[in-house]
């Protein structure tokens, strides 16, 4: 089996492109989503009970 | 009852004001006149739009004029934001605080001029879907239009990842602004409550997002100008393309910045947060990209004229002593000559010539950009005999009515952005000692 020649077809030929660009966008979006939820949780008040405090 | 916290900033009542203020005469006047021209500009692109790009002065071999000449310079533009804000982050340098928000805002509005000026030069704009549809790996324009969106999409997050504190402090202190302008901040704060927890998971995030952000702003300019170096036309196929792009990009960016800085220091009477200390920072960084730049040109112009190929050398001597001849020289002069010798003798605590310096290499730089691109198209290397005579290219009435419009929508979008947010980081420039003590505030 050519590989080289399956990769070569891939890459060479119409349509596979699209899926860079948008692939990009929404990793990029599913990245700064958890981002952002990251760093929203900081500001949640101290649920931990006097115990768990004690332990750390 | 939700306990918000935002860290004390003496200068705060002064970073608010331009939220508060009365609007004046004079602002419903400049208002009106940017919309004018912008009005001016959706007109022209009207008239583009119905009658095709023959309305322009484009042809054959030159199929792109001012508006890959604007888009390569709204890029380029966009990369003081990130300059200032990511690369001087990463290096520590603490005084880019006070001008951080001023510079990405010029990243963040710039950007989408810069994309709609290629949707602008391809008359059909519905055929960039072909780029998902058909795109092929090797083709550079699907490594811009991915690197671009990242970048644009990136910057976006950093910008409001870092306005998301001051977004909070405006619901909590501005309550007397109309009810659906309480309501915007109230949903772009997204809940902030100032804790410290949630401040040190805000420094990791955006310390992180700027290692990342530094590899974008280089990737994207070198994209850029890939799109131009890997055809092999004369004055394009050059692997110094995408530094060359990279540093002129970042010299006009920053050069920009000095120039929003002090009408925001004037206009707004900014003077103790944006003290003149500051512009002399941006002074020595131009100076830096000054002589980078002529370093450039100079390997650049002397490489192609040594190797004296005959496809390189008409549009070398077109630049030099041809038609472009009168803006290459003032290319020279307003880049060059004129910056050094203001930022060296004159500039030193002087914001005026500063100014005076930023606005001629912002026009200089913008000559640049059209002499990359068109002189390069008059002589194409495969088709220039049979081109002979026809390369010619005068912009037509409708591509500078375009140009004001992309200019003054910027301005615009900036201006408006300064009426209700903050225009310098209040939560980054808390004096250091005084940031231990947070004051408390109780928000229902």
């Amino acid at each position: 089996m050519n590989i080289g020649g399956l990769f070569l077809n891939f890459v060479t030929s119409d349509g596979p492109g699209g899926i860079v660009v948008i692939s990009v966008v929404v990793v990029a979006a599913a990245i700064y989503s958890i981002l952002i939820r990251y760093i929203m949780r900081g500001g949640e008040p101290d649920t931990r009970t006097s115990s768990q405090n004690k332990k750390k | 009852m939700t306990i918000t916290y935002h860290p004390y900033n003496k200068n705060e009542s002064i970073i608010l004001d331009p939220l508060q203020r009365r609007v004046t005469s004079k602002d419903v006047m400049l208002w009106g006149a940017l919309l004018i021209l912008l009005g001016i500009g959706v007109y022209a692109y009207l008239t583009q739009w119905f009658s095709g790009l023959g309305e322009t002065g484009l042809g054959r071999p030159v199929y792109w004029g001012l508006y890959i000449t604007n888009f390569v310079f709204f890029i380029g533009l966009a990369h003081s934001g990130t300059f200032i804000s990511a690369i001087l982050r990463l290096a520590g340098a603490g005084w880019r605080k006070p001008l951080t928000r001023a510079a990405e805002a010029i990243t963040l509005f710039s950007l989408p001029f810069g994309v709609g000026s290629i949707l602008i030069d391809m008359g059909r704009p519905d055929r960039v879907m072909n780029i998902i549809f058909y795109g092929r790996f090797q083709s550079p324009l699907l490594w811009d239009i991915s690197a671009v969106s990242l970048y644009l999409f990136s910057s976006i997050v950093f910008f409001y990842l870092s306005l998301l504190p001051d977004i909070a402090l405006c619901r909590d202190r501005l309550t007397n602004v109309p009810a659906w302008w309480q309501k915007m901040y109230r949903m772009l704060a997204l809940g902030w409550t100032g804790r410290p927890e949630q401040f040190e998971r805000l420094e990791k995030v955006l310390d992180g997002m700027a290692i990342f952000m530094t590899l974008l702003v280089v990737t994207v300019h070198t994209v850029v100008s890939w799109v131009f170096g890997m055809t092999v036309q004369p004055g394009w196929h050059t692997a110094l393309i995408g530094p060359f792009f990279l540093v002129g990009a970042i010299f006009s960016g920053t050069a920009a910045v000095v120039i929003v800085l002090a009408i925001l220091r004037k206009v707004y009477h900014m003077e103790t947060v944006l003290p003149v200390s500051l512009f002399n920072y941006l002074r020595k960084l131009l100076i830096v990209f000054t002589v980078a730049w002529l370093y450039m040109m100079l390997a650049e112009f002397l490489t192609t004229g040594y190797g004296n190929l005959a496809d390189e050398m008409p549009v070398l001597w077109q630049k030099l002593t041809g038609d472009f001849a009168p803006m290459f020289w003032t290319m020279g002069i307003t880049v060059f000559v004129l910056p050094i010798i203001i930022f060296v003798f004159l500039g030193k605590n002087n914001i005026g010539w500063m100014v005076f310096a930023s606005i001629s290499i912002n026009i200089g730089m913008w000559i640049e950009r059209f002499l990359v691109i068109v002189p390069t198209e008059t002589r194409p290397r495969f088709i220039s005999p049979l081109m002979d005579g026809f390369a010619i290219y005068h912009p037509s009435w409708v591509e500078i009515a375009i140009t004001v419009g992309l200019f003054s929508g910027l301005s615009l979008l900036y201006l408006t952005f300064t009426r209700f947010f903050p225009i310098v980081p209040i939560w980054e420039t808390t004096e250091p000692e005084e940031a231990e003590r947070l004051t408390q505030e109780h928000h229902v």
